[in-house]
Parts: C-alpha cells; sequence; structure tokens
C-alpha cells in the first residue's frame, strides 16, 4: 500500500517521540528477560547442585570413631569423615576443608580440581583478598597452588561461626585441599556427614558410639540461608521488573494512544478520499509493529550486554555455579505483549477517531472545547500566570493523570531502590546502632555466678520451636539492663516480662504460647510470650535471667555471656567465642556494598525513564497547544515565558506523581518481602529515609528541568504564520 | 512617524520551486491612517501583513516603522516589537478556548505596564457584562470584539487586522468595523485592514491594491464614508 511509505516519513518527523517510545519497550522487556533469565538459570542450577554435591542430611561427631562400613551396608546410608582446620592467611581466617567424593562433593565455579599441593578457595574470599587462579599461598608453613574457585555445600554461605547473620570474606573464607595435605595440620577436627535415612541410624550410633553433637542439614545455616536466598532473590528479583514491565506497558498504551490521536487531520483525509476504515486501521498497525520489533532488536542486544555481568554478581554473592545463558522465550513473551498493548493502543485511538465523519476529522478537533464544571472556578484574584496554569490543568485532565502515571512509574523504580537502602539502614539502626549498647559480648563454654564479675553477665540457651523446628535463642537478662535496649514504639521496655524478636513473631506468626525443646537435653517445655519487640533479626526470645535459669534448672545467678564495654583480660580457655560490635557493624558494610551500586544503577535507570516519560508527555502537550503557543508567539511572548505557562503546570502533577508511588512502593516491598525473607531470619522494617524522599524528588524535579530545556527548541519550531494560517472553526 | 515598505520582496521555497509572495513592493502610509490592503486571493495580502507584523521576515527590501527597520531586527528585538508596537485581529479571532473573555484580554495586556485597564476596553468593545464567558459561549461577533480588545489594550501604535469581517454576518461586520473606526479615533492607532471586500476600503484613507505580489494602484482616499454608510 503506498500508504505505507509515510510511515518512515511520520517516523522521522517526530523522531524524538518515536525513540523514547523504543526506549521504554526495550528498558521494559530487557529488565523483565534478564531478571526472567536469571531466575530460570539459577532454579535450574540450585536443583544441579543438590544433586551433583550429594549434599549431606546431617552432621555428626561421635566419642568413638565409626565403623563406617558396617553401619552403611547395615542401614543402607553413605556416611564419610571429613577433616577441617582453620589456618590464618594475613589478618583472616580460612576454614581448610578436606576434599570429599561421596558426600558434600565441592563443585569447582572456575578453574580446575584440586590435586595435591593445590587449594580451591570460595570466590568471595579471593575477590576480597586479592587471591587469584595460579597464585600461590602459604598456609602456615605449607605452600599451595591456587588451582581454581570453589563452591562447598555446606558451606555455600560461608560465615565462620553458624550463628554470624553475614559473611565477611574479608575476614573468613573456605578453602578445600587434599587428605593428604590436611593431614600434615596439627589441632585437626573432623565431623561425619550422613546422606539418607538418618532417623533410624542415629539412634543405633548414639547407642553405640555416644553422639557429642548431631546437626540435620535444615539446623545448618549456611547451607539454610544460601537456599533460601538463593530460591527467593531470583524470584524477588523478578517481580521488581515485572512490575516495571506492567507499569510501563500501561504508560506507552496511554502515550501510543495521545500520538495516534494527533493524526486526526490524516486520518481524516484519508477517510474522506475512500480509504476504508479496516484500511486505515491497518495502516496505524505498523507503529505498534515498528515500534515494538525495533524495541525488542534493541532488548536483546540490552540483554545479551547485561546477563553475563549481572549473574556473576549474584553467583558471586551466592557461591554456587550458574549458567549466564539468555533465556530467549521470554524476549518473544516481552514482545508479543508489546505487539498486543501497542496494537490496542492504536485500534482504540484509530477506532475511536473513525467513529466520526471525514468533515469533523479534518477540521482536527473531534468535539468543540467543552466547558467543565472545574471550568466556572473564580480565579479573578490570581494573578494572570496563575490563572492560565490552572486553566490549562483544568482543560487537560487526560494529559495530567498520563503526567501522574509517568512520574508515578519512574518514581516507583527510583524508590524501590531508596527503599531497599532506607530499610537496611533503618534495620542497622534499630536492632544494631539503637539496641545494642555494649561493644564486646563474650560467649562462655561454661556458667559462672553473675556476682563474681563486674560487669552485666546474660544467660544464653538454645531451643527449637516444636512444631515449626525453627532453631530460637532465648536470652535471659537483668531486669534493668544496660548493654540492650529493648523497644516496643518509641517506649523502652524493662526485662520484667517474655518478648520476642520481630521477625521471629513474623515467622511464627504468633505471640501467645511457644512449645520449645532445648536443643541441650530435648528437655520440652512451654513459654507464656507477653510482647513483641522491635528487633528486626534474628529467632530470638528476651526473659528475665532468674526465670530463664528456672525453666532450665540452672543456678538463678549463674550466667554464660559477658556484656562489656572494653575488652575483658578472661581466661580464654572460658571463652567460647567473642564479637565486636564494630566488627559486625563493618561486616554489614561490606555486604551491602553492592547494593550502593545497584542504587546507582536504579536511580540512573529511573532518571532516563522519566526523561523519556516527561519529554514525550511535553512534547505532546506543545503538540496538542500549538495552536495556543503560536497565538502567545504573535502576541509577543518570549519563549521562555512561553515555556513557563504552558509547561509549568507539570511541577504540581508531577509531585502527586512522586508522592502517590511512596505508598505504593511501601507496600509492595513489604508484601513481597514478608514473603522472601522470614526465612532468614530477617523483618526489614520498610522505610524510605525523608533524605532519600527528597533526593529521590530532586531527581525527578531535574528530569522536568531538562525536559523543559529540551522543549524550548520545539517551541522555536513552530511558526507562527504557518499555524494562524491553519487556523479554522 | 510612518510605516515604509522599500523594496520588499518575499519568497517561499518549496523544493526547487520559488513562489513570489511579494515581488519588490514599495509604498508609505502615515501615522494615525487606516490603510486597506485589498485584492483577490494569492495576491500577497496576508503576506504584507505578517511582515509588518513581524511574525515573518522579508526575503529582501526594508519594512520602516516608527524609525525600526524591522529586516535588521534580531528574533528577539522582534518579539519586543510585536509586544510593545502591534496589535493583531484574525478572520477567525484565534480565541484561546480555555480562558475567559477578560482573560483572553488579559493574555495581552500582561505584556505591557502601560496596558489600558481591561474593564474599560471591555466596556469599549461592549462586552464587560460578558467578560466571565467563555469563547464557545459568545457568538462570532462576540468573539471578534474579545479578539479587538485583546489588540488594543497594550494600546500598540499599529493594529493588524487579517479580514476581521470574514466570518461575520452583515450586521455584525458593520458593527466591528464601527469599532476599527472607533478605535483609529480614540487612540490615533494607525490600522492596516487586509480584506477581499472592496467596499470595506471606501471606510479607509488609504487603499493598496495588490495582484500576484505586486501592487497595482495606491490610492489616497479623499471621499472616506463612515462605517454606517458602507454598503456590500
Amino acid at each position: 500500500m503506498i500508504l505505507n511509505k509515510r510511515i518512515k516519513r511520520v517516523i522521522t518527523l517526530n523522531k524524538a517521540q518515536y525513540i523514547g517510545l523504543i526506549f521504554l519497550v526495550a528498558l521494559s522487556i530487557s529488565l523483565y528477560t534478564i531478571f526472567s533469565s536469571l531466575a530460570f538459570n539459577f532454579n535450574k542450577a540450585t536443583s544441579d547442585y543438590s544433586r551433583t554435591t550429594n549434599i549431606e542430611d546431617a552432621k555428626f561427631l561421635t566419642l568413638k570413631d565409626l565403623d563406617i562400613n558396617y553401619i552403611e551396608n547395615t542401614f543402607n546410608v553413605e556416611i564419610e569423615k571429613r577433616h577441617e582446620v582453620d589456618v590464618s592467611y594475613k589478618s583472616s581466617t580460612i576454614r581448610l576443608i578436606e576434599l570429599t567424593n561421596k558426600i558434600n562433593i565441592p563443585l569447582m565455579i572456575e578453574g580446575n580440581l584440586i590435586k595435591e599441593g593445590e587449594i580451591a578457595l570460595n570466590p568471595a574470599y579471593a575477590k576480597a583478598n586479592n587471591i587469584k587462579i595460579g597464585d600461590f599461598i602459604e598456609l602456615e608453613g605449607f605452600k599451595y597452588k591456587v588451582s581454581g574457585f570453589v563452591s562447598i555445600p555446606d558451606y555455600i554461605y560461608p560465615t565462620k561461626s553458624l550463628s554470624d547473620l553475614m559473611a565477611d570474606p574479608t575476614k573468613f573464607g573456605v578453602a578445600i585441599i587434599t587428605s593428604k595435605d590436611i593431614l600434615k595440620y596439627n589441632n585437626l577436627t573432623y565431623f561425619y556427614s550422613i546422606k539418607g535415612d538418618v532417623e533410624k541410624v542415629k539412634k543405633y550410633i548414639d547407642e553405640n558410639y555416644k553422639i557429642l553433637m548431631w546437626q540435620d542439614i535444615q539446623d545448618n545455616l549456611r547451607y539454610v540461608l544460601a537456599k533460601k536466598k538463593i530460591e527467593q532473590l531470583p524470584q524477588l528479583s523478578v517481580k521488581i521488573p515485572l512490575l516495571f514491565f506492567t507499569l510501563t506497558f500501561i504508560l506507552l498504551f496511554i502515550l501510543l494512544r495521545r500520538i495516534i490521536k494527533l493524526e486526526i487531520k490524516e486520518i481524516g483525509t484519508l477517510y474522506a478520499l475512500g480509504y476504508t476504515k479496516l484500511e486505515i486501521q491497518k495502516h496505524y498497525l505498523f507503529y505498534p509493529l515498528i515500534i515494538s520489533i525495533i524495541g525488542s532488536i534493541l532488548a536483546t542486544l540490552f540483554t545479551i550486554t547485561l546477563q553475563k555481568p549481572l549473574t556473576n554478581y549474584y553467583v558471586f554473592y551466592f557461591n554456587i555455579p550458574v549458567q549466564s545463558d539468555v533465556k530467549y522465550k521470554f524476549i518473544l513473551y516481552g514482545l508479543l505483549e508489546s505487539i498486543i498493548i501497542l496494537s490496542l493502543a492504536s485500534y482504540t485511538a484509530s477506532q475511536t477517531l473513525l467513529k466520526h465523519s471525514p468533515t469533523t476529522l479534518l477540521r482536527g478537533k473531534i468535539s468543540k472545547d467543552r466547558l467543565t464544571f472545574l471550568s466556572g472556578l473564580n480565579l479573578e484574584k490570581l494573578k494572570f500566570n496563575q490563572k492560565f496554569k490552572i486553566r490549562e490543568s483544568i482543560r487537560g485532565i487526560s494529559k495530567i493523570l498520563t503526567l501522574i502515571f509517568g512520574i508515578f512509574t519512574a518514581s516507583t523504580l527510583l524508590l524501590v531502590g531508596f527503599a531497599a537502602k532506607g530499610s537496611i539502614d533503618a534495620l542497622i539502626n534499630k536492632t544494631i546502632k539503637n539496641t545494642l549498647n555494649y561493644k564486646y559480648v563474650y560467649y562462655l563454654n561454661q556458667n559462672i555466678n553473675k556476682n563474681s564479675i563486674n560487669q552485666e553477665g546474660f544467660k544464653i540457651a538454645y531451643f527449637k520451636d516444636k512444631n515449626s523446628n525453627e532453631n530460637i535463642i532465648v536470652y535471659g537478662l537483668e531486669e534493668n539492663t544496660k548493654s540492650l535496649k529493648l523497644k516496643k514504639g518509641k517506649e523502652e521496655v524493662k526485662v520484667d516480662k517474655i518478648y520476642i524478636t520481630n521477625s521471629l513473631y513474623e515467622k511464627l506468626n504468633k505471640k501467645n504460647n511457644i512449645e520449645l525443646i532445648n536443643l541441650f537435653n530435648n528437655q520440652e517445655l512451654e513459654l507464656k510470650i507477653d510482647d513483641v519487640v522491635d528487633v528486626y533479626t534474628g529467632n530470638v526470645i528476651y526473659m528475665p535471667l532468674e526465670d530463664l535459669n528456672k525453666i532450665i534448672n540452672e543456678e538463678r545467678n549463674s550466667i554464660n555471656g559477658i556484656f562489656s564495654q572494653q575488652p575483658l583480660n578472661i581466661d580464654s580457655k572460658l571463652i567460647l567465642k567473642y564479637e565486636s560490635i564494630d566488627e559486625t557493624l563493618k561486616s554489614f558494610d561490606i555486604a551491602l556494598e553492592p547494593v550502593k551500586y545497584m542504587l546507582v544503577a536504579m536511580g540512573i535507570l529511573s532518571f532516563i525513564i522519566a526523561l523519556i516519560v516527561v519529554y514525550i508527555v511535553t512534547s505532546l502537550i506543545i503538540e496538542e497547544n500549538k495552536y495556543t503557543i503560536s497565538m502567545l508567539k504573535v502576541l509577543g511572548y518570549y519563549e521562555n515565558e512561553i515555556n513557563s505557562l504552558m509547561l509549568s503546570f507539570m511541577l504540581l502533577p508531577s509531585v502527586l506523581g512522586y508522592v502517590l508511588s511512596i505508598p505504593f512502593v511501601k507496600g509492595f516491598l513489604n508484601s513481597i518481602l514478608k514473603t522472601s525473607l522470614k526465612d532468614i531470619n530477617l523483618a526489614i522494617p520498610i522505610e524510605i529515609n525523608p533524605i532519600y524522599s527528597l533526593f529521590g524528588f530532586a531527581i525527578i524535579y531535574t528530569v522536568l528541568l531538562v525536559s523543559k530545556y529540551i522543549s524550548r527548541k520545539r517551541i522555536f519550531k513552530i511558526s507562527m504564520v504557518d499555524i494562524l494560517k491553519l487556523q479554522n472553526e | 512617524m510612518s510605516i515604509q515598505f522599500i523594496g520588499v520582496t518575499k519568497e517561499y521555497k518549496n523544493g526547487s520551486n520559488i513562489f513570489l509572495a511579494l515581488n519588490n513592493i514599495s509604498f508609505e502610509a502615515k501615522e494615525g491612517e487606516i490603510v486597506a490592503i485589498v485584492g483577490p486571493s494569492g495576491s500577497g495580502k496576508s503576506t504584507l501583513l505578517n511582515l509588518l507584523g513581524g511574525l515573518d521576515r522579508a526575503t529582501s527590501g526594508e519594512i520602516i516603522f516608527d524609525g525600526l527597520n524591522l529586516s535588521a531586527l534580531s528574533d528577539k528585538e522582534l518579539t519586543k516589537y510585536r509586544r510593545d508596537k502591534v496589535g493583531f485581529v484574525f478572520q477567525f479571532y484565534n480565541l484561546i478556548p480555555n480562558l475567559t473573555a477578560y482573560e483572553n484580554v488579559e493574555v495581552a495586556a500582561e505584556l505591557n505596564k502601560n496596558s489600558l485597564k481591561i474593564d474599560e476596553v471591555l466596556e469599549a468593545v461592549g462586552l464587560l457584562d460578558k467578560k466571565d464567558k467563555f469563547p464557545q459561549e459568545l457568538s462570532g461577533g462576540e468573539q471578534q470584539r474579545v479578539s479587538i480588545a485583546r489588540a488594543i489594550v497594550k494600546s500598540p501604535k499599529l493594529l493588524l487586522c487579517d479580514e476581521p469581517t470574514g466570518a461575520l454576518d452583515y450586521k455584525t461586520s458593520k458593527e466591528v468595523l464601527e469599532l476599527i473606526d472607533k478605535i483609529n479615533q480614540i487612540y490615533k492607532t494607525t490600522i492596516f485592514i487586509v480584506t477581499h471586500n472592496t467596499s470595506i476600503a471606501s471606510m479607509c484613507h488609504r487603499i493598496i491594491r495588490l495582484r500576484s505580489g505586486q501592487i497595482i494602484e495606491i490610492k489616497e482616499n479623499i471621499n472616506r464614508i463612515s462605517p454606517k454608510e458602507v454598503e456590500w
């Protein structure tokens, strides 16, 4: 059809608008594809990982050495003994783990499997300590060549101690060496790993070999935390691009409808010439098709470029080998959705116009300017430019709604990033800085009397919830403890009752009675919880020290932990573990470093999106108001005055779009984080710091200014003479 | 003060084709005159008006008004010229639809510190009682009166009217012509009226007749009649 020759010309004539639309399509399809591929690849990787590594069902230690062959044959299970030793490297610790070949088989992420004299480390530690494949490192007198980077199944999330919340790769790493190499060290420890029906065999082992320690895989946070994070975070990161994808396509639908409607006179001319409605509509379906196809091609390029680095970023964080293949089916879904939605926009826009006669369409207006009930507003007392802006806003309610929605979409993306940062800051502040009022904490390996020290003591006891099997830590504290500030809202509470942390409350979803099993002696007991305190990490219960001692049948003044403001000079044989708050905060900082980069990326992305949206909306406003702008020029208004009159009204709808996105983002994140984070002992309070909010609006405001600046050119191009000639009734 | 066109040519290029809208025209008009520009469609009447109003630029020649050479002015200076010295009245009124009659006048009054009082101007055009009406609530004649009020509120030295009665019926046209004449008498404004209705020329001091972009006659009208007497 000869008519289709004009498509290229129309697009060239309005290139900025069409480029904007194409970019929006490309960004939204590529984000959707990248994260969907990532989730797909991670899901595949985790199922492959469990299969190929043959992860243990439990880990245990016995008083006497096991007869592995006999037990394996009798109970049809697999058992493997594995040695470990902690060694120092510079100012950090590496846990050397013996290479196994039956259970917990290490998986190489990069490089080759070790031979004698070689070592493979977890990649985050290697990166943090600047160790590369091929390097030589010396560990307590023995030299190793680094053969590659490895993932050890029961150390996917390599924390030094099981109670650590965050891994700190600068301070702690894990590595595998051969059996021959590990046996060269003194102070070796070992565990047995078991795979199979453990319930039957456990009783037998305890009776014959005396179990000293038993840990089911579900209780190993190094595996459980990582597994849940791996399973849930990619899902989480699909939901945000999916939200963005949905919002963008609603926006694209609105924008394309308006752009097609601007073709009213051309559609009228074709109609008058005798083209049928179907022919005209078919012609206008080419525009969405072109936008969708070019958008998808660009999306493919973006995806190919970004898929690998993003996957590597996640792999670094989660420490399992993952393919970085692009799943092209998601691009195809995106393309199809784009074609359907944009074609619908084009079809409905041309359908609306084609309901009218050619003569009506040729006039360039479907109806005369209608007066709304708002037109009757008494604006007499206002200055002229205020009146003009209000009248302009009243006239174009639909364009205002488009602008509000556009800013809302961009702000949503921006604020998701800010909310993530703000919430983590709040988590750190509320849980660590505002709750923990001590500098050091010492965990002791035996009870002492609280009156024998001049520091504040506490009792820590380990339980599990009978129903959910969740591990729960119970702290016995002094009623007027100065070391922990437990708060409920703004009010500080005394430890005269039994309190539960917010994260545990959200996970168990109850605060009445909890049935607990003492992990030390399997004794069952029931605790009546009185209230919830604002602590967002950990499965923890706080109760009075004497009450805890009473229920676990220990001496009323006994303690097994000490809070302190300075390092204590205690017999090292007494210390089980010691923590410094500064180091905990530092490990948070390290763990959250990547979030900062994500924030910058999201900020740039939302700036681009907001700019595209605002530019398209402003160019539509200019296009739809050509006549008024031309008239203002004739009257002698300068371009900046016209710019201000025509575009300044955008500020209020933009503020509104931005403000509306705040509760939306909070609600959205709350709903997805509640389901995603409760399994990893975190309950993040969703907060957007007011400073971030202001900064976010500053970005949106900058977008408005930039867009206004660019629009000057369009206003400048509007000819006074041509428009006046075109003007008719 | 006088208005001078000296050898003014205006070309429009369309690809390799050049269309001569005005071809080397020269004339002079005096301050306070009503000048009629008459001629058939395509003779260059509106082009002449657009050049004089600073809406467009001549390809060559000079246009002198109030000591200013319009051809030498920058875009910004040309805007200032329109802002301070020129008022426009169009055939189709060109009112801004979402502003009331009062606000449509105010849009021009805003531009000049020495603007006349809007209420007084609306009263002068007989529309004070309809000042809160929107254009679509007014008749064609009333809209043209608002358009005239908008043109004169900033007391321009030059009022340019492009087919001011072209869209109006006989009776309303005569009322509008009377209003234009009244403005000329009260404010001593120089007025150019572009029209294809030769009868209107009889109320003007000077008549310039155009054909195919050239002046074929310039006539001083010594037998000027009042707008009431104009018949067609």
